[in-house]
């Protein structure tokens, strides 16, 4: 349905197209949260080169029982540290609530800009900060290597290396986090169009809402346990320390009050966007809309007492195992409802295998994997048997990691028009989807079984199983399967290089959707989004095809 | 269908967020790590005069450019109040780990410490800067810039007298034997972490209400700014009660 005619006069670019700088001082000192967005975009994507290499080399290294690349573990422990670091820290969070959230929401609420276009800059520049400091690692002396997750006693140890270092790229990354979630929280709320109510938000706008309370809620608790990291190794401070009263469990503690949750901050958001992308490709509504906009939000009280489910094996009194079995096993209902809706909205609707929804497809497989292989690890009697495991390892691939980078990869396949004004290959961007997914399924996939042999993670070799034919053979394969993701994310990179200096020129809609960031045409180039503010009508939804009234948008200045 | 106007694009730049970002964000955590990591005093000084002129150029900029000019639409209290918020959790991590330790001690304080007296009477004076923050707002809402200017400088002044007065107390903590290092104690590690948390809370606040004093003085006020800084303030002096009462009288 078009929308053209509401829009006569009112001064806008021919195909919607919002536009980009054109000068460096305009790129550099923006205050408009599109460009922000596709800085936030830059940030992720370096991030995921950086953490992609790290993860190529390690799984290089276990291609065969011994040293194969290098005869070092502490480079290995760097690679380990490097990947889980920068993959979650500076590519899938940033991606999803950094570059989402600031390119699309604003636009998808109708609102001209962030509530705060300062903050919201500033925001940028300290993840940038953090993603320096994070590639510091890679060429300082006294590297920081004790993972991302900084467990002490070791990390307070030189040993460790630089766990100052550590400690502030968290809470650099943490503040940006947070100063990006208010200003997100207060954008949703007050800034959206008149007459938009709650239930006529996207579901990618609600997801990344949800992710917003979730990050101001348990992030500054995880920016504690580091600072007190940093302050019991430098400034002789005992808070994990036994010898004089502390306790190192404290931290597990409090590191996985957030940790956990920020598997729904990136979960969230990710299945927002899914959502988005199956409605417009299966021109259907959202099934049970308001089931799965009551879901997002039940991750908040849900996913706020399970974190103890990651110490199971930590030497925990019975009945706190028994209870958090439950509440881990609870998480299972938010998150079957919009796995069902997400099925509602696909059942017989018009399905175009487009390159963004070849990748959404792809990653609803990898989630819906994921999410079924999480349930028995919930149960403490299983959990006692693959902690620490390479079970757990290909779980949290499937659920999280791969699932939410190839919803991330979607998502720059879905709005690539609008951001370059030029289309994707279609060819290419669906057989790089395709290969992605082909790849990281015979990378995890094998390793599920290995972790079942007894194969423990992070380890940098396993010439003590080199007797055992299935974690043999499972390390074999998933090194074979590693050429093929590398291929296929490096022709996915081609494709969107080759997007946005000669791909064809995008229309005002390519993907004929109903939501405001295409159907609204008048856009306008430059900040501010749209020319007057704008007005929905009371019907209208992002859903909407076929049943939306003609006047969906009225403009108050007409 | 009317003739279609095209739009020359604009694009708003200013530099101060970037200032603030690279200088909290970058300077200063390596400021930190040369001094501590790699006890490079000469280049974390100056690095940390890098990263503070940044944030002082950048926060006083970013001010002038925007208190009492650009209109927020009265957003700013609705954001500090979820920042407050975070703040919150942010304590709540400390104090958490606190209570972990002190459940876990046979008795408290530990055998063989010397407790150090409870700060009340500074605590009362911390409390009195709401009153002043108050009336600096009133000034504000006024129309008087300046008023605001002056009772919140008197308000500065009141927290870098209790700051100063908390450097001392834990000057004499520390020669009752309360120390870190080889021979820190449980009571000593949340005594100073504690009260250490609040010391930086009254560090960020006084450089919150700093930023919009020169804008003031210049006679420009924005009471979105006012109410967010004086929710801050009065933020900041009830964690000094809670300080007081879980540090030194529980």
């Amino acid at each position: 349905m078009s929308h053209d005619s509401d829009f006569d006069g009112m001064g806008h670019d021919p195909n919607g197209i919002p536009g980009q700088p054109k000068t460096l001082k305009e790129w550099i000192f923006t205050l408009d949260h599109k460009v922000i967005g596709i800085w936030y975009l830059w940030g992720a994507i370096a991030s995921f080169i950086v953490a992609g290499l790290a993860a190529t080399a390690m799984r290089l290294e276990l291609g065969s029982v011994g040293p194969t690349i290098t005869e070092d573990p502490n480079l290995y422990n760097l690679w380990l540290t490097m990947h889980g670091a920068v993959m979650i820290l500076g590519f899938q969070i940033p991606a999803l609530l950094g570059f989402l959230a600031n390119w699309a929401v604003p636009i998808m609420v109708g609102g001209k800009d962030m509530a705060f276009p300062r903050v919201n800059a500033m925001s940028v520049w300290l993840l940038w900060s953090g993603i320096i400091l994070a590639l510091c690692n890679l060429v300082i002396p006294d590297p920081w290597n004790g993972m991302w997750t900084g467990y002490p006693p070791y990390s307070v140890t030189d040993m460790a290396g630089n766990t100052a270092l550590y400690s502030w790229i968290v809470i650099i990354l943490g503040m940006s986090s947070v100063f990006g979630a208010f200003n997100l929280a207060c954008t949703v709320v007050f800034m959206r169009a008149k007459g938009m109510g709650w239930y006529q938000m996207n579901m990618l706008t609600m997801s990344v809402f949800t992710a917003n309370i979730i990050q101001l809620i348990f992030v500054p608790v995880l920016a504690a346990s580091v600072l007190l990291l940093s302050l019991d190794k430098y400034l002789g401070f005992g808070f994990y320390n036994p010898e004089v009263g502390g306790d190192a469990l404290l931290y597990q503690n409090l590191f996985w009050f957030y940790s956990h949750p920020a598997v729904y901050v990136i979960l969230l958001p990710f299945m927002g966007l899914m959502f988005d992308v199956f409605a417009t490709f299966s021109r259907n509504q959202i099934f049970q809309y308001k089931v799965a906009f009551w879901s997002f939000l039940a991750f908040i009280p849900a996913g706020a007492d399970v974190w103890v489910h990651h110490a199971y094996v930590a030497g925990l009194p019975n009945w706190l195992r028994l209870l958090m079995t439950f509440t881990t096993l609870l998480i299972s209902l938010p998150f079957g409802l919009l796995m069902m809706s997400m099925i509602g909205t696909l059942w017989k609707g018009s399905v175009k295998y487009t390159s963004p929804m070849v990748w959404a497809m792809c990653a609803f497989f990898m989630l819906l994997i994921g999410g079924l292989t999480g349930i028995p690890n919930a149960l403490t009697a299983i959990d006692y048997g693959i902690s620490d495991s390479y079970v757990i390892m290909s779980h949290f691939h499937y659920v999280m990691a791969v699932s939410g980078g190839m919803a991330i990869f979607a998502s720059v396949f879905y709005y690539m028009p609008k951001m370059s004004g030029r289309m994707c290959n279609e060819f290419m961007g669906k057989l790089s989807g395709v290969g992605f997914f082909i790849g990281m399924n015979i990378v995890m996939g094998p390793l599920y079984f290995a972790g079942i042999e007894g194969m423990p993670r992070r380890y940098y070799d396993y010439q003590m199983f080199a007797d055992n034919a299935t974690i043999v053979g499972a390390q074999h394969w998933a090194t074979i399967g590693i050429y093929v993701t590398f291929a296929s994310a490096l022709l996915m990179m081609i494709t969107w290089i080759h997007a946005v200096f000669a791909g064809e020129k995008a229309t005002q809609n390519p993907w004929q959707s109903e939501s405001l960031e295409f159907a609204a045409t008048a856009v306008i180039p430059g900040q501010g989004n749209f020319p007057v503010p704008l007005s929905i009508h009371p019907d209208w939804s992002p859903y909407g095809y076929g049943t939306n009234p003609v006047d969906s948008f009225t403009y108050k200045g007409k | 269908m009317s003739e279609i106007k095209h739009y020359t694009a604009h694009w708003h730049t200013c530099p101060y967020p970037l200032m603030v970002g690279f200088g909290a964000g970058l300077f200063l955590p390596w400021a930190f790590m040369l001094q501590f990591n790699y006890e490079q005093g000469l280049a974390a000084i100056v690095t940390l005069v890098v990263g503070l002129l940044l944030l002082v150029v950048g926060g006083l900029g970013w001010a002038g450019q925007t208190i009492g000019i650009v209109n927020d639409e009265g957003w700013a209290p609705s954001a500090m109040l979820m920042f407050i918020g975070t703040e919150v959790m942010t304590i709540g991590g400390v104090m958490a780990s606190y209570w972990v330790l002190r459940a876990q001690a046979p008795i408290w304080p530990p055998e063989g410490v010397t407790p150090v007296d409870a700060p009340l009477m500074m605590t009362i004076f911390l409390l009195a800067s709401s009153l002043v923050i108050g009336f600096a707002r009133k000034q504000g809402l006024a129309g008087n810039a300046k008023g605001f200017a002056n009772f919140t400088i008197v308000t500065l002044v009141m927290w870098v007298v209790f700051g100063y007065s908390m450097i001392t107390d834990w000057g004499h903590a520390a020669s009752l034997g309360n120390v870190l290092g080889d021979d820190a104690t449980a009571y000593a590690t949340t005594l100073y972490g504690f009260t250490g948390i609040h010391f930086a809370h009254i560090i960020f606040g006084a450089m919150i209400m700093m930023t919009g004093i020169p804008s003031a003085l210049k006679g420009r006020y924005s009471d979105s700014f006012g109410r967010a800084m004086t929710m801050y303030v009065h933020f900041v002096n009830i964690l000094g009660i809670w300080v007081l009462l879980q540090v030194y009288y529980w």
